[in-house]
């Protein structure tokens, strides 16, 4: 039998076996519950990330973008005062309406 | 669980806790875990011992089932991140065996250990379950699920091979 092998075996067993840990009897409640978390695959752990992060994205407040704005002065810019020499449509106007200037 | 079944694991609770250590490579973090998660499987009755083999032989198979479990979900895990990472540091470290466990374990340990690492993990696993558990070469194909001229044959090279490394100082490294 090859008794250099066992010898070495027999003081790596020794060395383990002062490292070993504590037995510890099994409690039936915790162990049940952390069995199920220990066997998520990290695809689902994956898809389920990724899954809350769209949800997120998606239910986020949508902010409102200047593009999507009204437009408030939608004519196009003239001189100061130009409007002044046009004639004026005051002649439209019912007699009631119309502004004399004294 | 049941009492007779937790005394048997008790029992058995150091051998099995060197098992799960050769199993994940010596690391204690990673055996301790390997451990656990089997008694889980008991504890849970996802594995039944049915009498078909020596308890011991069953256990160890659990062990060693759950060792490959526990592997190929952290490589599944890892396998983006370590991609990643080996091709941003090129010079990445290779594995050496932490000083401060080669203390503990002792030299002539350690150097085992690390021989051991270098062998096909066929090989590996024969003698540690020959020389370490003391398991007959059928016990041990039963662990393995193979057969026993497979097993004799990892056994004999497996034995040539390790005393090599062992005779030969750079598997101090």
């Amino acid at each position: 039998m090859s008794d250099d092998l066992e010898t070495s075996f027999a003081r790596l067993r020794e060395a383990d076996a002062r490292a070993a840990p504590a037995w510890r009897p099994l409690r039936p409640g915790p162990l049940t519950a952390a069995a199920p978390a220990r066997r998520l695959q990290p695809v689902v752990s994956l898809a389920a990330a990724a899954a809350v992060a769209v949800a997120v994205w998606l239910l986020a407040p949508a902010r409102p973008r200047v593009a999507d704005l009204p437009s408030l002065i939608d004519h196009e810019p003239r001189d100061l005062f130009a409007t002044l020499d046009l004639p004026s449509t005051d002649g439209l106007l019912p007699s009631h309406l119309t502004v004399v200037m004294p | 669980m049941d009492d007779t079944i937790a005394d048997r694991l008790e029992s058995l609770h150091r051998d099995a806790f060197g098992w799960a250590l050769h199993c994940c490579g010596g690391d204690r973090g990673s055996a301790e875990d390997i451990l656990q998660n089997a008694y889980l499987k008991v504890a849970a009755g996802r594995v039944c011992f049915a009498g078909r083999s020596a308890f011991k032989t069953w256990w160890f198979g659990v062990i060693r089932l759950t060792a490959l479990e526990e592997r190929r979900r952290r490589r599944s895990l890892e396998t983006l991140v370590a991609g990643f990472l080996a091709a941003c540091t090129p010079d990445a470290p290779q594995e050496r065996t932490d000083p401060s466990r080669q203390v503990e374990l002792g030299d002539e340990a350690a150097r085992l250990r690390t021989a051991l690492k270098k062998l096909p993990a066929r090989q590996a696993e024969t003698l540690h379950l020959v020389f370490y558990q003391g398991l007959s070469l059928d016990e041990a194909a039963a662990v393995m699920r193979i057969g026993i001229g497979s097993v004799r044959q990892h056994y004999d090279r497996g034995k040539t091979r390790l005393r090599d490394l062992l005779r030969s100082p750079s598997n101090d490294e």
